[in-house]
């Protein structure tokens, strides 16, 4: 668009092609596909700190494990996405629920590491599971949303076209939907209320009758259903699908909860737009920083947010009484 | 049957303990004399691997911080070794303080935010950091020294010397060396952790405004603990490389911090000697487990090594749940049904040892925090 621009501004250490708006636009909707993702599941792990103060670092590998499965009954057996996620993500769901009252539950008790391990333990199960059943080559993904090359809308005809792929527009809408399903759960029913009070006091919670334990199921299952959700979002903007398919997401959706707050829904979902956003403009603007330090970046974000502002941008900030 | 008394320090203890170290200084010589080439090799990675998990001890068990991380330090100090040696031409053994240092510092940078950031916070950092540890490797502009993805080979030549009194193979030679120096960095921490330093560390993780408010300095304290823990893991990445000429940017990476994690807590995080268990374990579960799932109907042999770190898993969240002091703690208890060694008891106007009561010593035996 503007070939103008590169010439005097030719920076350092910064890359030329980032001053041509189509090129930055293309960028801007890559980062917000895969920020929609990372706010899944920045989601599922504030759902699961807000109520017990965990963090779940198996959420990554459940939710492959979930995705694989609607490889395996709709691509193999030919069942219509529109059944087979929606049964996968109440799988996992379930399975959720059970894992935090058969292994979470009772090794809180001991209090310190306890948990931590277990969802460590977690990780390499689910992960070995995956690629024993599933192999280690990647997989051809099913994609609810038009995936075809030419399945976009075309903004700027190019070189470099900017375009916005049908595909993005479903993942944005869908966490649009997730967001709001979850919004009216929370704020509007009995049983959101009753998440909010063990949330916000859970021995007062206990106090005045609400189910606590099945307050912190629900919880393990609302982020085992969005990890899942996650997974197949993500497999969908990737195109590809293996064992590893979540072992780095998981991160961002870390670096995510951690930018927001871990427990603020809001946060979340900012948080992941945000850390989508640098992954995908940090690497396209300094032509010294490979992609392959995206990592090293959402790393960084997380180191950076707690130590300026440990609660994050929408969190509350815990008073400690000594 | 009542259990026997033994005063820490005394003759007897002296002599159970005298008996307990000669014993293992002789059966690691016996292996160093005896076995074949390959099970020397997994002898000396115990040893290495031992000193990482003992710096782990250190920072987790003893500290209270939960770095979960320090295979990053591990694979630090491997690649350094590696460089040095092949690229530098400086000798194994000086690239060991050079590794020791290094790790050291690099702890240092990361405990500064870890004043900051604890608990759950911690974890996910330093979890984040080995994670991050093998796409910082593969860096274009790293590359040329690191290998990249391809790894850092360092052919260590080391023959045993010609005033050995007795002939042993280069593997054996290098089960000794590790093993010695591995022997001189546990007897460091363990006498560390007996004095004023492991008292000072000690405290902070019980009670960390107690022991400000007693003239420990929390941020000087937390700071060097994680460096020395660092140095520890480094220097165990240095001291493999002699056993095992490659290093890979995996080393570095979550699986193997895991891996030191598992073996961790099989050990036992707050103590000393779980460190070698733990390493035993580390370097024995992976064979153990894929033989374990090969076993299994309808897996195949190549599903045995996936399956593998299913096992893995399984293990360290079962260890959870039945051993949580891990394997040390366990046999500890086991112990006492036979004998209590008591500290001994200074007395307020001299500080020289005086011979405990029966009373004294039930209350020692309760209070007992850690005694190897």
């Amino acid at each position: 668009m503007f070939p103008m621009l590169a010439l005097p501004l030719a920076l350092p250490g910064v890359n030329d092609a980032f001053f041509n708006a189509s090129y930055v636009l293309q960028l801007l909707t890559n980062g917000l596909s895969n920020g929609a993702v990372y706010a899944l599941m920045a989601l599922s792990v504030v759902i699961i700190y807000r109520t017990t103060g965990h963090m779940n670092f198996a959420q990554g590998e459940m939710g492959t494990i979930g995705c694989l499965l609607v490889f395996s009954v709709s691509v193999s057996h030919g069942v219509p996405y529109w059944i087979s996620i929606p049964a996968a993500i109440a799988i996992s769901m379930i399975v959720g629920a059970l894992l935090q009252r058969t292994l979470v539950q009772p090794v809180e008790r001991r209090g310190g590491m306890g948990v931590i391990l277990v969802t460590l333990g977690l990780f390499l199960i689910f992960n070995s599971i995956d690629s024993v059943i599933w192999g280690t080559d990647p997989l051809q993904p099913v994609r609810p949303f038009p995936s075809r090359p030419d399945d976009h809308l075309v903004v700027m005809h190019g070189p470099p076209q900017f375009a916005i792929r049908y595909s993005a527009v479903g993942v944005w809408i869908t966490l649009g939907v997730v967001v709001l399903l979850l919004h009216l759960l929370l704020q509007r029913t009995r049983l959101g209320l009753g998440y909010r009070a063990v949330a916000a006091n859970a021995d007062s919670a206990l106090l005045v009758g609400i189910p606590k334990d099945r307050m912190l199921m629900l919880g393990w299952a609302l982020a085992a259903g969005l990890g899942t959700l996650a997974a197949v979002l993500f497999s969908q903007t990737t195109g590809s699908l293996d064992f590893n398919l979540m072992a780095s997401v998981i991160l961002y959706g870390l670096a995510a909860a951690a930018l927001g707050g871990f427990d603020s829904i809001p946060g979340a979902v900012v948080g992941g737009v945000v850390v989508g956003l640098v992954e995908a403009l940090v690497p396209a603007f300094f032509s010294f920083i490979g992609s392959e330090l995206s990592l090293v970046m959402a790393l960084l974000v997380i180191v950076v947010v707690l130590l300026v502002r440990p609660q994050g941008m929408f969190g509350k900030a815990r008073v400690v009484r000594v | 049957m009542t259990a026997r008394t033994i005063q820490h320090g005394s003759r007897e203890h002296r002599l159970w303990q005298a008996l307990l170290y000669g014993g293992l200084a002789v059966l690691v010589l016996v292996i160093a004399l005896t076995q074949p080439d390959y099970r020397m090799v997994q002898f000396s990675a115990v040893a290495a691997w031992s000193v990482a998990l003992l710096g782990m001890n250190l920072i987790i068990g003893y500290g209270g911080q939960m770095a979960l991380g320090h295979s990053a330090f591990f694979g630090f100090g491997a690649y350094l070794t590696a460089i040095l040696y092949s690229d530098y031409g400086v000798s194994f053994v000086g690239t060991l303080p050079i590794s020791a240092v290094a790790g050291a510092v690099v702890g240092l940078l990361l405990g500064l935010p870890a004043l900051r950031i604890s608990g759950l916070y911690l974890a996910l950092v330093t979890l984040a950091v080995a994670l991050a540890f093998p796409s910082v490797v593969k860096m274009d502009q790293l590359s040329a020294l690191t290998g990249g993805a391809n790894g850092k080979l360092a052919y260590i030549v080391w023959q045993p010397p010609s005033w050995l009194p007795f002939a042993v193979t280069s593997a054996g030679w290098v089960l000794l060396t590790i093993s010695t120096f591995a022997a001189v960095l546990f007897l460091l921490a363990s006498n560390a952790m007996r004095s004023r330093v492991g008292r000072a560390v000690l405290s902070l993780r019980d009670n960390a405004i107690g022991a400000a408010v007693s003239g420990v300095h929390p941020a000087v304290w937390r700071t060097s603990t994680f460096a020395v823990s660092a140095a520890y893991a480094s220097l165990a990445g240095s001291l493999m490389m002699l056993a095992v000429p490659i290093v890979g940017p995996d080393s570095g990476g979550f699986l193997a911090a895991v891996t030191l994690i598992t073996g961790m807590v099989i050990g036992g995080a707050s103590t000393i000697s779980g460190a070698v268990i733990g390493a035993v374990a580390v370097v024995w579960l992976p064979e153990l487990s894929k033989s374990w799932a090969g076993a299994l109907p309808l897996v195949s042999d190549s599903d045995g090594t996936v399956l593998s770190t299913a096992v893995y898993g399984a293990v360290l969240i079962v260890v959870v749940f039945v051993m949580p002091g891990g394997v040390v703690e366990f046999l500890r208890k086991a112990r006492s049904r036979i004998a209590v060694v008591v500290p001994r008891i200074p007395t307020a106007s001299t500080g020289l040892a005086a011979v405990p009561t029966p009373h004294t010593a039930q209350l020692e035996a309760q209070l007992e925090v850690e005694q190897p």
